[in-house]
């Protein structure tokens, strides 16, 4: 049973799939894939969302929802340079038009770049899903390393 | 106009955002030729993304149409973009770009 501890938002509650589609109990696996980034830092200068190199998955799924998440650190060049980080999903953005921002205190300050999402459900299909992001001024900087590695994950939920 | 190109640049003894600033020199960005904004309200006419592994992977985005800014002002919060994107009247041909890019190459040993 479904228990909604803050009523004031709305939630929708999807009809428990039968085992045989992939429901509780099912030997169907859910697809997924993971993108971890462990050397070369990756720059960008771009005003309008560009691709994060490398942090693209192509999954096949049921008709279900995606589950994404990106953990990393990032730094921005620039005193109060914005930079935006955004999900794409064969070619629909789920975090807005230009998606999470962080303003940065301090000109290369390393700061937590990370969030996760849950998408709607998808068409059985292939779908890719990538990661992007833009900055407003300056060189925004995505550190990637063996000690501050970059990982990009996709799931399906079943 | 996107072109990707792969140079052997090592940048080990300085940080990525100046990395990036030399391709950008090399590149002759300028006002006449802006690839990296210096306000949030600057008309830029593409964009430097850099792979910076071995070999560096350098993306050079030209913009060949304008795009007005979509930033749109909601409870004292600026959202959207505030840059104008427009296509450079003097735009480098692809080699132009590479050639410029290929200043960086490190010298190989022999």
């Amino acid at each position: 049973m479904a228990v909604i501890i803050d009523g004031s938002a709305s939630a929708t509650f999807a009809t428990p799939l039968p085992v045989t589609e992939g429901g509780t109990g099912s030997s169907v696996a859910a697809a997924f894939g993971r993108v971890v980034r462990t050397a070369g830092n990756i720059t960008t200068t771009s005003t309008s969302l560009v691709d994060v190199t490398g942090a693209t998955v192509t999954i096949t799924t049921g008709a279900f929802p995606v589950a994404y998440g990106v953990a990393k650190s990032f730094q921005h060049g620039s005193l109060a340079g914005n930079i935006y980080f955004n999900i794409d999903i064969d070619g629909v953005k789920q975090i807005g038009s230009l998606g999470i921002y962080t303003n940065a205190s301090t000109a290369g300050y390393t700061q937590n770049g990370s969030f996760t999402g849950i998408s709607v459900a998808l068409t059985a299909a292939a779908h890719t899903i990538k990661e992007m992001w833009s900055v407003n001024t300056g060189t925004g900087t995505i550190i990637a390393n063996s000690v501050n590695s970059h990982l990009f994950y996709a799931q399906e939920i079943r | 106009m996107h072109i990707t190109h792969e140079l052997l640049i090592d940048c080990s003894s300085i940080t990525a955002t100046e990395c990036s600033d030399k391709c950008l020199e090399a590149l002759g960005h300028g006002v006449d030729f802006n690839l990296k904004a210096s306000t949030a309200t600057d008309t830029c006419h593409g964009s430097v993304s850099i792979d910076h592994g071995t070999p560096h992977i350098i993306t050079v985005e030209c913009y060949e149409h304008d795009e007005a800014p979509t930033a749109v002002m909601s409870h004292s919060v600026m959202a959207g973009r505030q840059s104008t994107l427009a296509c450079c009247e003097s735009m480098p041909t692809e080699q132009e770009i590479i050639d410029r890019l290929n200043t960086l190459r490190m010298e190989q040993p022999k």
